[in-house]
């Protein structure tokens, strides 16, 4: 099995090839008459027929995973052979939808995956081993409140949400790399003083009470979730920010203690924060009655509604829904966009591959060789999980909508970024993993 | 003709992402399988590798009745002078049922008498039937329980041989 980690893996890409092919065939005989010269926004105004642009964007991408299979092949990684196909079936399903939707933004999209992909090379050729990385924890930590801190000063505010940087030729929203910071940082952390938190000196209903001193990083964090949820105006950060916290004390510690207490904190935090602030007022209002607004602030979520209940079982078929109608339809509703025109059918094929990405990463992290490793695998799953889970409960008005990204499907360059630098460090941590299986047995 | 094409091909693009993902759950499940393949043959080498206790006076501990196939009774397991008992693999008596901890108990050897000590176990370490809340001495004949496994303390045994 080991030795065919790398073959596996093709041929799930051969799955991926068929399906991005078969979708930009659907895309061109649904609209051949659409014959418009695509001017290329980053190529400096370079023209060429809009389908030669889609087929030779789609080649790309399909190559750029090929290729780092095959390098990885060469270069002796044995990573998980299943994340790799999972986040290119998401990648392609994502720039599909772009194509349909945005044609501009999956230029961009595209650009910004070909950074990712380099990132994931980078990353897997240069951090496998990760031991290291443990003694570095309060460089996160500085790094981590610059890019975060920066935006408020020098940020512009877009989508109501304060937490864009502008930097000429592109923009970076900064709290998508704070994330990682965020889990490499709590990693270290736990892994050093997980003996001290999970020791209960009391109890009370069963449930172990630990002393003053170890509610400090659960009060701080809850703190610093709050500061981002009232400077920067993203509700969805700072809730992905404090869950994951949650997730990853808890796989720590294994005490409901900091869960349980950790949520009411979080929810008394919110009550507050609703009668205090406007924009978590309105959030809350629309995700209550989206009707009542429905040509105003609600619309957005009404569209999305009247999307999701167009698509019925198999959807409207691709490229024949309306999802256009949908204000940011490429970013965060691109859910939406999906389900209308896949249905219901599509709507849980995505949520499957989102699970086997999830079930995977925490296999990864119950095999792990140590505690910094298999915390630090926890983390990004759960991250990965919790934004997944977070944007399609938001757009299926299950939870009040924050603006976050579908990791992988949606446009977003720093997230898509973020997101590869993360399946880097999981692929990193199973690579240690199944190495120390060859030797082992 | 184009149209009905199209459709089929619209079709086909679900069923290519419903492949990927019957392709993918096969292979995780066959990958499944083949991890606790592996892991079975690896459980009884382990014991066979269990680790000695060093130390001591020669006290053991002997399985009086046992709920688990791992552990028999009549078994005898010698006292060193830190003796781990629980679920754990660095423990040096090994139990493998759910109501034992990782690290369920401890028996030290100091000043010529052995002290237990429960590590915190969830389901508590009985002494003559009576939960061990703090480090406490073992006399000859106590009944040490941990979940279903019962074993008694059993100190000069020598001694006991020439009684009977």
């Amino acid at each position: 099995m080991l030795a065919n980690l790398r073959k596996e893996e093709r041929s799930l890409l051969y799955y991926i090839t068929a399906f991005l092919a078969v979708g930009v065939l659907v895309l061109y005989l649904g609209q051949p008459e659409f014959n418009t010269v695509y001017e290329l926004a980053l190529g400096s105004g370079y023209k060429l027929p809009f389908w030669w642009f889609v087929v030779m964007l789609s080649i790309g991408t399909m190559a750029g995973f090929w290729l780092i299979s095959a390098y990885w092949r060469v270069a002796g990684f044995k990573c998980d052979p299943y994340l790799m196909p999972i986040t290119a079936s998401l990648t392609a399903l994502g720039l599909i939808f772009l194509f349909r939707l945005r044609p501009q933004y999956a230029e961009r999209q595209f650009a910004w995956l070909l950074f990712g992909l380099v990132a994931l090379v980078i990353i897997t050729t240069l951090l496998r081993k990760m031991d290291w990385l443990e003694d570095y924890k309060y460089i996160y930590v500085a790094a981590g409140v610059i890019l975060l801190v920066l935006p408020i000063f020098f940020g512009r505010e877009q989508y109501g949400a304060r937490s864009w940087l502008d930097l000429g030729l592109f923009q970076l929203q900064s709290s998508e790399f704070v994330k990682l910071l965020l889990v490499m940082f709590l990693a270290s952390f736990l892994a050093e003083n997980r003996r001290v938190l999970s020791a209960g000196s009391d109890q009370l209903w069963g449930i172990s009470i630990p002393g003053i001193r170890e509610y400090g990083p659960l009060v701080v964090m809850w703190g610093i979730s709050l500061l981002i949820l009232v400077f920067q105006k993203d509700l969805g950060t700072a809730l992905i920010y404090f869950c994951t916290f949650l997730a990853m004390i808890y796989a720590a510690t294994a005490r409901m203690f900091y869960v349980s207490a950790g949520l009411l904190l979080f929810f008394l935090g919110g009550t507050v924060a609703y009668y205090i602030f406007d924009h978590v007022q309105a959030r809350v209002d629309i995700w209550l009655n989206p009707w009542a607004y429905s040509s105003g602030k609600g619309y957005q979520i009404v569209q999305s509604l009247f999307a999701l209940g167009s698509g019925g079982l198999f959807g409207s078929g691709l490229g024949q829904g309306l999802p256009g109608l949908i204000p940011a339809v490429h970013t965060d509703f691109i859910f939406s966009a999906i389900v209308e025109e896949l249905g219901l059918v599509g709507g849980c094929a995505v949520l499957v591959l989102y699970m086997c990405f999830i079930f995977r990463g925490f296999m990864i992290a119950l095999n792990a060789r140590n505690d910094f490793t298999a915390l630090l695998a926890t983390g990004f799953t759960a991250l990965m999980g919790l934004q997944t889970f977070i944007i399609i409960a938001g757009v299926i008005k299950l939870l009040p909508m924050t603006g976050v990204t579908l990791p992988f499907i949606s446009y977003g360059g720093s997230s898509l970024v973020a997101n590869f630098v993360l399946l880097g460090m999981l692929l990193n941590v199973s690579h240690e993993v199944n190495q120390g299986n060859e030797t082992e047995y | 003709m184009l149209a009905l094409g199209v459709s089929i091909l619209r079709g086909l693009f679900l069923i290519l992402l419903y492949l990927f993902l019957f392709r993918l759950t096969v292979s995780m499940l066959g990958q499944l399988r083949q991890a606790s393949a592996k892991e079975e043959p690896v459980q009884p080498g382990l014991l066979k590798t269990r680790l000695l206790a060093t130390g001591g006076d020669g006290a053991s501990l002997q399985v009086i009745s046992s709920g688990e196939e791992v552990i028999v009774p009549g078994e005898s397991f010698p006292l060193g002078d830190i003796t781990q008992i629980g679920r754990g693999r660095g423990n040096h008596i090994h139990l493998s049922g759910h109501y034992a901890s990782q690290e369920h108990a401890r028996i030290t050897f100091k000043q010529g008498q052995y002290w237990l000590e429960d590590l915190g176990s969830l389901n508590h370490t009985f002494l003559n039937e009576v939960p061990v809340t703090k480090e406490i001495v073992l006399a000859n004949g106590d009944r040490l329980r941990i979940g279903e496994v019962i074993f008694r303390f059993v100190r000069w045994a020598y001694e006991m041989e020439s009684d009977n």
